[in-house]
């Protein structure tokens, strides 16, 4: 029994070396795993900033112009100042359509591509802007909605890059809002030197309207529904936080009921109008009577003028209308 | 002999325990089911109209955001516990079945959509115009609309939803 115990020591030894051994790599391998990001305090990026542009009374805050979808959207952005007002030579422009939809473009669930084209155009061609990005973060799936639209193939041809989920992924962003502190944005956002908002004017069940205000959810992933709890704030949230240098209204054709996913023909209504415009409040309350809605009881946009976004007054006041040709 | 024992025991243990966490962490890890897998495993069962393959969408009341950002909640107000989608080829054409907790909340979703007039068509009450047919069959609202790129044949698009219809009753009665 004597000669037993220097064995069993020699055992308990051997065993506690093994322990040692393994409790050091499990907890290597517990430091990497935790350094891969599952519990790491995540990383949040600021915005980009100052994408606006100044006021300038010579120009109205908001220019409406009705023809044809081209013809339109060069003579509403001429009045409110002309591309080279809102872009730079060599500039990264982001321009964010309503793309979000497997629909066609006479569903009118999407803003029409003749008209993001359009914009591509301005930018490219007459303001040089280096490279402009088309990109939105769709509903129904990503590489449908974007071909089916028609602002793939439309966009491309224009010279744009046309991006959508999986795309560049995501980022951790601080919009620093009221109910969305931090939320995941589309990484074009975060490159652009500029922002041009194309949303398309149309009905939406939650809403009332959806327009330029809602269309920066567009740029959000994650489970964007957790935001309809409280939609109205988290609407003014993304607009304060976005800030577009430009917005330009497609209201070619304009959903009129069953929004946001429509489909039926009979809910759309051709009224071949683009607006453009620096104040995104009074953009959405033309939009709104479109819809023959009075957008003071629309709760985001009287939230957002309240917040200091825009007018709504500027939208709904009497204007004379360009008459921009086929 | 007799004190080190216990001491050898507490110091195994010790140097063990970092193993035991990272063991426990990496194992609660692999069976917890990732976020693409909870969502198939939430997912209702695939091929619920059995003269179609699998639908494109198949969800639950709570993940309606995923196909009508935005009417989710008017349509959960009005009892709708699943939606299915199919893209078809023949005819080019969109189909949404919608269930819901009774006839009521199909007739109301159905009645904002189509408006109040009815026409002649599939199920217990239908309206259907040259691109779309929207039909109810007891609790379950089918929206079938044409793409409107592709020729409009409004026959076709009738004859399809009455398939529709069929497939209804057959495959989704237990659910009326």
């Amino acid at each position: 029994m004597s000669g037993a115990h220097p064995d069993r020591r020699r055992v308990l030894k051997r065993i506690l070396a093994a322990g040692a051994v393994l409790g050091g790599a499990g907890l290597a391998a517990g430091v990497a795993v935790l350094s891969r990001g599952r519990w790491r305090e995540p990383r949040v990026a600021a915005l980009p900033k100052a994408r606006g542009v100044e006021p300038d009374p010579r120009f109205p805050a908001v220019a409406v112009a009705r023809g044809g979808p081209e013809a339109s959207v060069r003579a509403a952005v001429a009045a409110v100042g002309g591309i080279a007002r809102f872009v730079r030579p060599g500039e990264t422009v982001l321009v964010k359509p309503n793309m979000g939809w497997d629909r066609t473009p006479a569903q009118g669930a999407n803003t029409d591509p003749r008209v993001v084209a359009e914009v591509v155009r301005l930018c490219l061609e007459e303001a040089r802007a280096a490279r402009v990005v088309v990109a939105d973060v769709p509903v129904h799936d990503a590489e449908r909605s974007r071909e089916r639209s028609g602002i793939g193939e439309a966009a491309r041809g224009a010279g744009a890059e046309v991006l959508v989920p999986p795309g560049p992924g995501f980022v951790l962003a601080r919009l620093g809002g009221v109910v969305l502190d931090t939320w995941e944005v589309f990484a074009p956002m975060m490159g652009a030197d500029r922002l041009i908002n194309v949303p398309v004017v149309k009905d939406h069940a939650l809403t009332r309207l959806t327009c330029g205000l809602k269309n920066g959810y567009g740029l959000l992933g994650g489970t964007r529904a957790r935001l309809h709890q409280q939609i109205n704030q988290s609407i003014v949230d993304i607009a304060t936080a976005f800030r577009p240098t430009l917005t330009v209204v497609d209201a070619t054709r304009v959903m009129m009921r069953n929004g946001p996913t429509g489909g039926r023909l009979d809910d759309v209504a051709p009224v071949g109008a683009v607006a453009a415009g620096t104040d995104v409040v009074a953009l959405d309350a033309w939009g709104a009577t479109l819809l023959g809605a009075d957008p003071e009881r629309i709760p985001h946009v009287s939230l957002a003028e309240s917040r200091g976004l825009g007018r709504i007054r500027e939208g709904t006041a009497p204007r004379e209308e360009i008459h921009a040709g086929p | 002999m007799a004190k080190a024992r216990p001491r050898s025991v507490v110091s195994a243990l010790v140097v063990a325990l970092p193993l035991l966490v990272v063991v426990a962490v990496v194992v609660r890890g692999a069976l917890r089911p990732s976020d693409g897998s909870r969502a198939q495993a939430e997912a209702p069962v695939a091929g619920p109209l059995a003269g179609y393959a699998a639908p494109q969408a198949d969800l639950p009341a709570e993940r309606l955001h995923e196909r009508v950002d935005g009417a989710e909640e008017y349509l959960r107000s009005q009892g709708c516990s699943r939606l299915l989608a199919w893209d078809l080829a023949d005819p080019a054409a969109t189909l949404e079945v919608l269930l819901f907790e009774d006839p009521e909340g199909a007739a109301r979703v159905l009645s904002r959509d189509a408006g109040p007039s009815r026409t002649a068509g599939p199920g217990d009450e239908a309206s259907a115009d040259a691109q779309s047919v929207l039909f109810r069959r007891g609790k379950v609202y089918a929206r079938l609309v044409a793409d409107p790129d592709s020729p409009a044949d409004p026959e076709r698009l009738l004859a399809e939803a009455r398939k529709v219809d069929r497939m209804i009753l057959d495959d989704l009665g237990r659910e009326m």
